[in-house]
């Protein structure tokens, strides 16, 4: 699977979430089917191979369910 | 038939304090100039769109309990850094609209009739120009609720409901993010509260749009926060607490620009 690293977005501080999973910025995240995934179209994920992680992959807690 | 919303069920909140139980008219104008651009000749008139504008008028009973309106309003007015304000109309559902503004108080009246309350009115001025938020696009906006203002218990903090945007579409010029903390009692550690947006109304694929500062244990505050490029379709609040006791409530709204 792809592997993509969390940028931050603009302000370089905005976590995702995916697939139940929370992601900070530098974490990296495979994505299965990564086409047409809005959070790459939009810059909030960008492939390894594009981007230096700042650490490892390690998904953290979620925040919860609604 | 028309939803009608009754205006008893208004809150407000001022900077990190919240005053509904102070307040009995909350009036928001939202202007915008016109400059005339009629010629000779012309049979009627015609105009340019200019600046758009935006004034608060709250009125209440005066009372000198602490962080209550005599206190508040009199330590606003003059000051360096614009107050911030949220008037949540049909407050306590999340999805229901309010006004959020960035103002400064330009008048602060007192009166005290021998046959009736002591009363209060304070008007606001927005303002775009507002220091570190230099971005924002406009000093009073139309915005949407997304907490309830309720507390939560440091153990229950997640996900709140999410919210579509009124044309279920994207945006692209930002916006901005509101939040009030008038309660707090979590200790032990920070809270983090987030503006989050999505594609996907379950929020599967979610990023962080806002960030507020995280709130110190047991601190009240109030901070707003704007952000541009793309909102997607979706939008929700979220927090979470490294303290492990206590609980907080607060008030989040966004306002598309």
């Amino acid at each position: 699977m792809p592997k993509y690293v969390v940028t931050g977005g603009e302000d370089g501080q905005s976590g995702v979430n995916f697939a139940g999973d929370r992601y900070e910025p530098g974490d990296v995240v495979e994505i299965a089917k990564p086409k047409g995934l809005w959070l790459i179209d939009a810059g909030y994920l960008a492939l390894v191979s594009k981007a230096k992680p700042a650490k490892a992959a390690k998904p953290a807690d979620d925040t919860g369910g609604d | 038939m028309p939803t009608f919303v009754h205006g008893k069920g208004t809150a407000v909140y001022l900077d990190e304090f919240e005053m509904t139980d102070y307040f009995n008219s909350a009036d928001v104008a939202i202007t915008n100039d016109t400059a005339e651009v009629t010629a000779y000749g012309a049979t009627s008139k015609s105009y340019l769109l200019g600046l758009a504008d935006g004034t608060l008028s709250l009125s209440g009973m005066w009372t000198a309990d602490t962080d209550a309106t005599d206190e508040e309003l009199h330590a606003i007015l003059g000051s360096a850094s614009a107050a911030n304000i949220t008037i949540a109309e049909a407050a306590g559902t999340i999805g229901n609209r309010a006004t959020i503004a960035r103002c400064d108080e330009v008048n602060y009246s007192i009166s005290n009739p021998v046959a009736d309350v002591s009363t209060v009115t304070a008007d606001f001025q927005g303002t775009s120009n507002s220091g570190a938020l230099g971005s924002m696009t406009y000093g009073v906006t139309a915005g949407v609720q997304l907490s309830t203002g309720t507390a939560i218990d440091y153990n229950a903090l997640g996900n709140l409901a999410g919210v579509d945007a009124p044309l279920a579409a994207s945006s692209s010029a930002g916006g901005a993010g509101l939040l009030h903390v008038p309660v707090n009692s979590i200790s032990g550690g920070t809270t983090t509260i987030k503006v989050q947006h999505d594609s996907a109304s379950d929020f599967s694929s979610a990023a962080d749009l806002i960030s507020f500062t995280a709130v110190g244990a047991s601190a009240k505050t109030s901070e707003m926060v704007v952000c541009s490029g793309t909102v997607n379709r979706y939008i929700r609040a979220t927090a979470s607490t490294a303290g492990s006791s206590g609980s907080i409530t607060f008030m989040v709204t966004f306002a598309r620009f």
